[in-house]
């Protein structure tokens, strides 16, 4: 007998990205710089489209490698 | 969106690929000081929980916190902080977030989560490995022992606190930082204050890898640190210190000092200091024990308040 574990789906965001503007929708204040948005988001396009994952935390050590 | 062109360098060749991939079940909890309650789930914004400590005993491994700055006062008199008991973050929570939210984009001292401990023990005692954190304001008083101690296990191979944390953009005030053996560990663009900075012990088991990069030591309202900025025990290779800033000189009229068999590099770097001097000797301000024998850490374009700082013997 295999054991089904169903847990609740991530609402928050799937991304830095979308947990940043959700945090920010909810007036909690931010975490990343305009900048570091902006480039959170390129990262994160070039991680779905070459690699498909459109689930990931980029940390800023990564987002600011983007020049 | 920005396009930015494809010079987003790494190891290996890949465009991307170095990204922190959270676990695909992650759950997001949220701490607000002003609004949240203990007996709040922690799962939404609008049903945070009260304090960090909370939120860790209910997170799992690749679980993300987020922890929200509390209000200033409108008199102008002390922040609010959010008074904890010891952080603990046992083994099996690794790659646990802490992500602090400011009103800006980076916590200063006085000017985000502030989170003070009083008690005995560390602020943060960290056994997991991968641990990160962001935009946090970590401070001790009253008996509490450190702010901040990566715990490390046997050797630099095995899953412990002082293996692969990152700590960014944080300020660490009085009690500094403990770093036990470990490896891979960076510590960016955080602001280190007072007291006794920062301390990478691999005396009992060997570190590698750990690097510091930008971050700000600051002295102790107004004069010298206690310790030594950073002190570095034991047997610790390929370690990097750059593009930090050093404010006065401390007490031990030391700013680094390693002891053991200590490989690396201190490049880039600034002490506000009129005649820095590096070498093996107590009378060096950089004092590398062993230095300019092979494989020792080497002090490479670095500059006190005068000029640039040449090696000694």
């Amino acid at each position: 007998m295999a054991n089904i574990i169903i847990r609740k789906p991530d609402t928050f965001g799937k991304t830095r990205s979308q947990q940043e503007e959700n945090l920010r929708g909810d007036g909690w204040g931010r975490t990343l710089s305009e900048e570091q948005l902006d480039k959170c988001k390129y990262l994160e396009r070039k991680l779905r489209d070459k690699h498909g994952m459109r689930k990931n935390f980029l940390r800023p050590c990564d987002i600011d490698k983007v020049k | 969106m920005t396009k930015f062109g494809d010079q987003v360098f790494q190891f290996g060749g890949a465009p991307v690929d170095s990204g922190r991939y959270s676990n695909p079940w992650a759950t997001h909890y949220f701490v607000d000081g002003d609004n949240g309650s203990s007996g709040n789930g922690g799962l939404r914004p609008d049903d945070a929980m009260a304090k960090p400590e909370q939120a860790i005993s209910l997170a799992s491994a690749g679980d993300v916190i987020y922890v929200r700055s509390r209000e200033a006062q409108a008199d102008g008199s002390d922040v609010t902080f959010y008074n904890t008991q010891n952080m603990v973050i046992p083994v099996a929570k690794d790659f646990l977030s802490i992500i602090g939210v400011v009103p800006g984009n980076k916590a200063r001292q006085l000017y985000g989560p502030f989170v003070r401990m009083a008690a005995a023990g560390y602020t943060l005692d960290v056994y997991a490995a991968a641990f990160h954190m962001e935009n946090m304001i970590l401070h001790l008083g009253g008996s509490a022992t450190g702010t901040i101690i990566l715990r490390g296990a046997s050797g630099y191979a095995a899953k412990a606190g002082a293996c692969g944390a990152t700590i960014e953009s944080c300020a660490i005030s009085y009690g500094g930082m403990l770093i036990e053996g470990g490896g891979d560990c960076l510590f960016r663009n955080c602001m280190i204050r007072n007291a006794t900075p920062m301390t990478f012990d691999a005396s009992d088991t060997p570190a590698r890898r750990h690097s510091v990069v930008g971050c700000e030591f600051r002295a102790d309202n107004g004069d010298g640190s206690d310790e030594n900025y950073i002190r570095i025990l034991g047997t610790s290779t390929e370690f990097f210190i750059r593009d930090c800033y050093f404010d006065q000189i401390p007490d031990t009229d030391e700013y680094i000092h390693t002891s053991g068999v200590v490989g690396g590099i201190i490049a880039n770097c600034f002490f506000n200091d009129p005649d820095v001097t590096v070498g093996p000797d107590a009378a060096d301000e950089i004092r590398i024990e062993g230095y300019a024998t092979e494989g020792s850490m080497r002090c490479v374009a670095c500059h006190d308040s005068g000029s640039l700082i040449i090696a000694g013997t």
